[in-house]
């Protein structure tokens, strides 16, 4: 079945890319694939269209797909995208636009509501990034001040005759007041400018004319404009403090999830993408990491859009002597450089169409803080492991010593005995036993094979040289060969096997064979002959279950950590090195599956390894 | 037999080198053996040996231009055998134009298949193609590009059937995915193995009787395929 992926709807205005990393995140959340529609009416201009080509090259590097539609209108595009495909989130931007004169984004969650109900919206906010559309912004907030004035006034007109002059200024004051609430200090200020032209002019003798009879009413115009004045910037005051503290409150959410992915990983490469993915939405500009050291620069993070030879190494190797930002601006581009710690040669490099300002340098400060504690953190705790793994690998050369000379002197030992005896003129030996003593000298040359096999694989597994080559597999044919290896061994045996064989199963098939044959070889040990071997493959969800069972003699109440730790044997008697399923186990982590050992339906033991990744057999391959 | 049958040995190791002569006398067939690179092309080229056995680790050089060397001017099977057992050394090898690859230590009895396999490969290349191949429960017309089994028209896809022509074609040798991908997808697929993989299986499914044991289509486990119409069990 294919899972529905997240699809952000994007316009390539500024904040895409803040857009598309919180997709990212819906996506990763749900483990689900993510799509990015780009919805680019033709004609877009020239800074539009760079960043539409950056906010591709970022979709890409998150593993996205990305769609570029150019219907006129952005709402039937999307709109025709949902027919064809069916996806469950959306993504999608909001402006903090009025109702009235909402942006596209606001009619296609309308739409969307009304016609494919099932499909989760998910609004973003991107009002921050809107801050130079302001005046833009603001033309249909004068509208409704000077409607709202007017309206006013032909309400009083009508009443006129019943209130006193008072009352009417009063009016306008409480007006005015509304409106400063709910505007902001333009828009405000021109109300109360407009309630006292028309006060003057509909209410103050001589009528319908601005002069006045009186010089009493200039102390009311007065009053009137000062306290729409105070009003004004009174309510626009509180709502600075609004915008700050909402601002502050979205970069603290921000550094949160910076601080939250970056305390769950371990290794240094993983914390530098993380770091790029996080700082790409901070900054909504291009970023890279690159290490520079005194003479060489080179990329660090792959996924960055910038390219090596933009990067002034002059700059790069300033900020890292001086610890401090470097900022250049080359074209209509501004080159931000930040050291990211004093002891790694990593800069962090922003390029941004207009420069960074105060608050997002602070952010970009206590981020990158966090990116160095991180770092400090995952080296220390590299360190840790690397001599713990020393050691481990200390106790463990010792171990194989003592079982290289038990284990291959025993068998080579015999080989030897049995070799001599035939070698030796003097020993007359029947021509039946001669035979019987070449058969063990073959069975014994085979398994003294297996066991330098497993020594051989063991060694590279500790020299940290165990890296799987995974490729797309057929597991029934995986099978067949490993079977036509071991068809010596499991001649006693009757062997069956149950494959499904739609599917193809990542994973590297020399390492899985040595996996396989252990638990085969493992089965044959331990059962009596005749008996059945059941080797069963199953497809599971996104993995696959591959099981070997027998009718041994079982497990005896073994844990698991015992049977999978290195030289454990569970009966001393039967010979082996205890090394088979150690590195059985440490084959299958590298695929990123499990092993587990329990006792069977058929009374004996079954080991069960479970492969994280299948896919289906036709997926993307040309069937003609 | 009138045909020579001479093996050419270019191995470096004497005891190895001398059970492989053992061997292979005692089945009738004539030896020749040298131990370094340089020994081994003069005599491949001097001697004409049916049939090269080759070690990889050679005091002089890597088996690896040995081979390339050779196929500059002969198509002689090249059987190699080596003690490295790593998928890429095998690919490599066979890529460089060797017919087999076999891994030490290893029983006489498979040495003696594969150098069986080889031969007939030689005498099967000698031939021009015939129309009409035939064996087992097989038949495939090759001017009809038709298959049957047991006497029923098999229906294959035009990629299964340039699959199955191929290997039949390269009978007893083995052909590694890039090498297939090459010939019958182009020069765009060749990191594509798993393209291979599923024709394979179903080629499989509609050729053999039980298709997790094949015994024609026969799997090299991350190296590729071969075609084999007869088991190598004498």
């Amino acid at each position: 079945m294919l899972i529905a992926p997240v699809v952000v709807c994007v316009e390539g205005a500024p904040g895409t890319q803040k857009l598309i990393a919180a997709g990212a995140d819906y996506a990763r959340d749900g483990g689900r694939p993510l799509v990015v529609l780009f919805l680019c009416p033709p004609g877009a201009d020239r800074s539009t269209q760079r960043r539409i080509n950056r906010s591709q090259a970022f979709a890409r590097q998150l593993g996205a797909q990305s769609i570029q539609r150019s219907d006129p209108d952005r709402v039937a595009g999307l709109m025709a995208y949902l027919d064809a495909h069916t996806p469950t989130t959306i993504v999608i931007g909001q402006s903090a636009r009025p109702g009235w004169y909402a942006g596209w984004q606001e009619r296609a969650r309308g739409e969307i509501a009304r016609r494919f109900s099932r499909v989760e919206v998910r609004a973003v906010d991107l009002a921050s990034f809107q801050k130079n559309q302001a005046w833009m912004h603001q033309l249909p907030e004068y509208l409704v001040c000077v409607m709202a004035v007017a309206l006013l006034t032909a309400a009083l007109q009508l009443i006129k005759s019943v209130i006193a002059e008072a009352d009417i200024m009063m009016a306008y004051l409480a007006n005015v007041l509304v409106l400063a609430y709910r505007f902001s200090r333009g828009p405000t200020l021109c109300a109360a400018l407009a309630s006292v032209a028309a006060f003057d002019y509909f209410f103050v003798s001589p009528f319908h004319t601005f002069a006045v009879d009186h010089e009493k009413y200039l102390i009311s115009f007065a009053v009137m404009t000062i306290v729409g004045f105070i009003f004004s910037s009174l309510s626009e005051r509180a709502k600075q403090q609004l915008r700050e503290s909402a601002a502050r409150e979205k970069q603290l959410a921000e550094l949160y999830s910076l601080a939250r992915s970056l305390a769950t990983i371990q290794h240094s490469h993983e914390l530098i993408h993380q770091a790029f993915v996080n700082l790409t939405a901070i900054s909504d500009g291009e970023v890279g990491i690159f290490r520079y050291d005194g003479d060489g620069l080179q990329a660090v993070n792959q996924a960055s859009t910038l390219e090596l030879s933009q990067i002034s190494r002059a700059a790069a190797g300033q900020s890292l002597e001086c610890q401090g930002e470097i900022h250049e601006v080359i074209g209509d581009l501004n080159w931000h450089y930040y050291p990211v710690g004093p002891a790694t040669h990593l800069i962090l490099v922003i390029c941004t169409e207009q420069a960074l300002d105060s608050s997002q340098r602070h952010l970009l400060d206590t981020c990158l803080s966090l990116v160095r504690l991180a770092i400090t953190r995952t080296s220390l705790a590299e360190q840790a492991r690397q001599a713990q793994l020393q050691v481990e690998s200390e106790q463990l050369r010792n171990a194989i010593l003592s079982a290289v000379s038990h284990d291959l002197r025993t068998p080579l030992a015999t080989i030897m005995g049995l070799a001599t005896t035939l070698l030796d003129r003097e020993v007359v030996v029947q021509a039946e036993v001669t035979r019987e003593c070449l058969d063990t000298i073959y069975d014994l040359s085979e398994r003294l094979s297996q066991k330098v096999t497993n020594l051989l694989q063991m060694s590279r597994t500790l020299g940290g040289r165990l890296k799987a080559r995974i490729e797309l597999h057929n597991p029934e044919e995986f099978a067949g060969c490993v079977l036509a290896t071991m068809k010596h061994r499991l001649e006693q045996h009757r062997v069956e096997i149950h494959m499904d064989d739609t599917w193809l199963v990542a994973m590297d098939p020399s390492l899985m064979e040595i996996v396989m044959s252990n638990l085969l070889d493992n089965a044959v040990k331990f059962s009596a002959p005749q008996t059945l071997i059941r080797i069963c493959g199953q497809r599971l969800g996104a993995h696959y279950r591959l099981s070997v069972e027998d009718q041994g003699v079982g497990l005896h109440g073994s844990d698991d950590q015992q049977l999978f730790s290195h030289f454990y044997r569970v009966h001393e008697e039967v010979g082996g090195t205890g090394l088979g399923l150690a590195i059985s186990k440490s084959i299958v982590e590298a695929h990123g599956g499990t092993i587990l050992a329990q006792n069977g339906p058929l009374g004996g033991a079954m080991v069960t390894v479970t492969l994280p990744y299948t896919a289906n057999e036709f997926d993307g391959v040309p069937m003609q | 037999m009138t045909m020579a049958r001479k093996i050419l040995i270019i191995e470096d190791d004497v005891q190895m080198q001398r059970f492989l002569q053992v061997l292979l006398t005692g089945h009738g067939y004539e030896t020749c053996c040298v131990t370094n690179a340089r020994d081994g092309i003069l005599m491949a080229a001097e001697a004409e040996p049916v049939i090269i056995l080759l070690d990889l680790g050679l005091p002089d050089g890597d088996g690896l231009t040995v081979v390339t060397k050779i196929r500059e001017w002969s198509e002689v099977p090249v059987v190699v055998i080596s003690a490295r057992d790593q998928e890429n050394d095998k690919v490599r090898a066979l890529d460089c134009g060797a017919d087999d690859y076999l891994t030490k230590p290893f029983g006489s009895k498979e040495l003696l298949a594969r150098i069986r396999v080889a031969l007939r490969h030689v005498k099967f290349q000698g031939q021009p193609q015939k129309a009409r191949f035939e064996w087992g429960d097989w038949i495939i017309d090759f001017s009809q590009r038709l298959v049957w089994r047991r006497g029923e028209l098999v229906h294959l896809t035009p990629t299964e059937y340039r699959i199955l022509q191929l290997l039949v074609s390269h009978n007893g040798k083995v052909l590694t995915y890039r090498q297939i991908l090459k010939e019958v997808w182009g020069n765009a697929h060749t990191d594509q193995n798993h393209y291979v993989r599923v024709h394979m299986a179903q080629l499989r499914h509609k050729l053999e009787d039980n298709p997790a044991q094949p015994r024609y289509l026969l799997t090299e486990m991350g190296i590729g395929y071969r075609f084999q119409f007869e088991t190598p069990e004498p």
